[in-house]
């Protein structure tokens, strides 16, 4: 595996080296590279990127370039040290994920979004999707700050729907 | 989870409504189907949100005890759905909420919604019929039925897409109802039958498919029988127990890569077998059948917990010329059989072709924390096979005196028969 370094720009200044390996996590610059677009002197403009949000980006991308080396390797891997391997990841996951406030985590989707990165898309989803499941209509507006504008008859229509959804 | 709401707090302003309604509807299908609709009462915004979600779960036991309500509450949201594809429809219906009429209203609805994965599991007790009428699909890619449904299939069945077709304890009117459904699949791939041992009118399951590449049966009863006709099978796994001569394969072609029996001894499948690339066995070594060269098997996982295993195991490398990976795995769960008087491992007298010139891979997994025979084995294979490249060990409970002790005396094998190898040593 090559180790070839490239440097990302967030869109406030900030600089960043990645390896070439994690930065292929994201589609969209793994594409740039593909269509050598990639100058190696330059760092690649992220414009809709701010640098802290960009870090928590390379911290992920980091944290998984390993596994996807080693699936090479799968074949000759016994189960164990796959299960081993991938409760060890979740559990990094599951620390990374709890240790952000929500807004960190809307900022952190809608750049994985814009990069293109599928699975840092999906641990998001999940982990906001857990915040809604369970809960009431009113907690859920509650924790996201959504505002109800409906009037009380049209809320009751809706809920009489499908009540059953509601029980 | 409520912890880390806790530390993440509540958001100031409205962020989650600002996202792409793609991100939105990829939230909400990542919750079960009813918490996903209760988002609707949140907003205007998130009024019809729901509609677009892509898979649909619904369990008549969360909706209200009186029968007709759920085949109700689904329809209306089946026919507000505004999904460009309605991916998935899975149903877990109980007769005394859900009858079979109810059961057919859904599944028109569905087909009109032109569904592409139907799940339908019934509840146990009565019998379903599967609706006569709804034999006909052009869009079904993937259906399984489980529990006590019963199949009537007429001859003008025709599920031009399906590739994927699951049946858990399904039974069949009679024989010209499983021709007529397979022959009705021109496209099937994939096909899992686990049949009910007490309930199957269908004594011998023809399985005559030109498409198919992977079988997997369960068969619990030695009165069922099986004949497979599938000359494009790549795969083909069965568990259970099948009586002598039930389970017969007619393919002229050798296109089968991958087997995995468990339980099964056989004579006739094993015939069929040795042209398989990859096998894992869990069988017992007592009536295996011998005499069979497996010229083609580069991966054998065998299963450790039976009496006696090695001379399975023996017999096996004898019989697999080209082996490339072995892995011995003695499972966690499954109840270990007649551990009493077990006889000793004896080493063969000649060592087996595959150890001299293909063996990579050798993988021992076991939760036992007294090993004898396991060791005596894996020594045997570290200092025999001569390209070894890999060696793990899995060992449950092992303290680190005895790793360090068991790791040096692995080694010191190593060390004198093949110095390239590598030595891993994993503990629980």
């Amino acid at each position: 595996m090559s180790s070839n370094m490239i440097m990302l720009k967030s869109s406030d200044g900030a600089s960043f080296e990645i390896e070439e390996a994690a930065a292929r996590k994201s589609k969209i610059i793994a594409n740039m590279i593909e269509v050598e677009c990639v100058d190696e002197d330059k760092a690649i403009p992220l414009q809709n990127v701010t640098g802290n949000i960009l870090a928590l980006v390379i911290e992920y991308c980091n944290k998984h370039i390993v596994d996807d080396d080693d699936d090479v390797a799968t074949e000759e891997a016994s189960e164990e040290e796959e299960e081993a391997k991938k409760k060890k990841v979740d559990d990094w996951e599951a620390e990374f994920m709890n240790s952000m406030s929500l807004e960190t985590m809307f900022e952190l989707l809608l750049a994985a979004n814009y990069l293109n990165i599928k699975s840092l898309i999906d641990l998001v989803c999940q982990t906001i999707a857990n915040n809604i499941k369970d809960k009431t209509p009113e907690e859920v507006r509650k924790i996201f700050s959504i505002e109800n504008d409906f009037t009380p008859e049209e809320e009751e229509e809706i809920r009489k729907e499908n009540a059953w959804a509601f029980g | 989870m409520q912890k880390s709401m806790i530390n993440q707090g509540i958001l100031n302003e409205d962020r989650i409504s600002e996202l792409p309604e793609a991100l939105l509807v990829l939230i909400l299908s990542l919750l079960p189907t009813e918490d996903a609709i209760a988002t609707s009462v949140l907003s205007k915004q998130w009024q019809s949100l729901w509609k677009l979600l892509p898979k649909l779960k619904f369990n008549s036991h969360h909706h209200s005890n009186e029968l007709g309500t759920f085949s109700k509450n689904v329809c209306k949201v089946l026919l507000s759905h505004k999904a460009p594809v309605l991916q998935s429809l899975r149903l877990m219906v109980c007769l005394e909420m859900c009858n079979a009429m109810d059961t057919e209203k859904l599944i028109e609805t569905a087909f009109a919604r032109n569904v592409r994965e139907l799940v339908l599991h019934a509840g146990a007790g009565e019998w379903l019929l599967y609706p006569k009428t709804l034999y006909n699909s052009e869009t079904l890619e993937t259906l399984e039925l489980k529990f006590f449904v019963l199949m009537d299939v007429p001859s003008s069945v025709l599920f031009k897409s399906l590739r994927t077709l699951r049946l858990h304890y399904v039974d069949f009117k009679n024989d010209e109802s499983v021709f007529n459904l397979l022959s009705g699949c021109p496209n099937l791939e994939n096909l899992l039958v686990h049949r009910d041992p007490f309930n199957s009118t269908v004594k011998t399951l023809i399985i005559a498919v030109p498409s198919l590449q992977r079988l997997t049966i369960y068969n619990y009863s030695n009165k069922l029988g099986y004949v497979i006709k599938a000359p494009s099978l790549k795969y083909l796994k069965i568990v259970g127990n099948l009586g002598d001569g039930s389970c017969l394969i007619e393919n002229n072609t050798t296109e089968l890569v991958e087997a995995n029996i468990i339980h099964v001894i056989n004579e006739k499948l094993m015939k069929s077998l040795t042209s398989v690339k990859r096998l894992s066995l869990q069988v017992s070594a007592l009536k295996f059948p011998t005499g069979r060269i497996f010229y083609q098997l580069e991966y054998l996982e065998l299963c450790i917990n039976y009496a006696a295993w090695w001379n399975l195991l023996t017999l096996m490398l004898d019989s697999s010329p080209k082996l490339q990976v072995l892995k011995l795995i003695d499972p966690q769960l499954s109840r270990r059989e007649d551990l009493g008087d077990q006889g000793k491992w004896n080493q063969p007298n000649n060592v087996a072709e595959c150890l001299l010139r293909h063996l990579k891979t050798f993988v021992l997994i076991s939760y036992k924390e007294e090993l004898k025979e396991e060791i005596e084995v894996a020594k045997y294979i570290l200092k025999n096979a001569n390209c070894l490249k890999k060696a793990t060990f899995s060992i449950k409970g092992l303290n680190s005196d005895k790793r360090v002790e068991m790791l040096e005396e692995l080694e010191s094998v190593v060390r004198v028969s093949n110095s390239s190898c590598q030595l891993l040593l994993l503990c629980k």
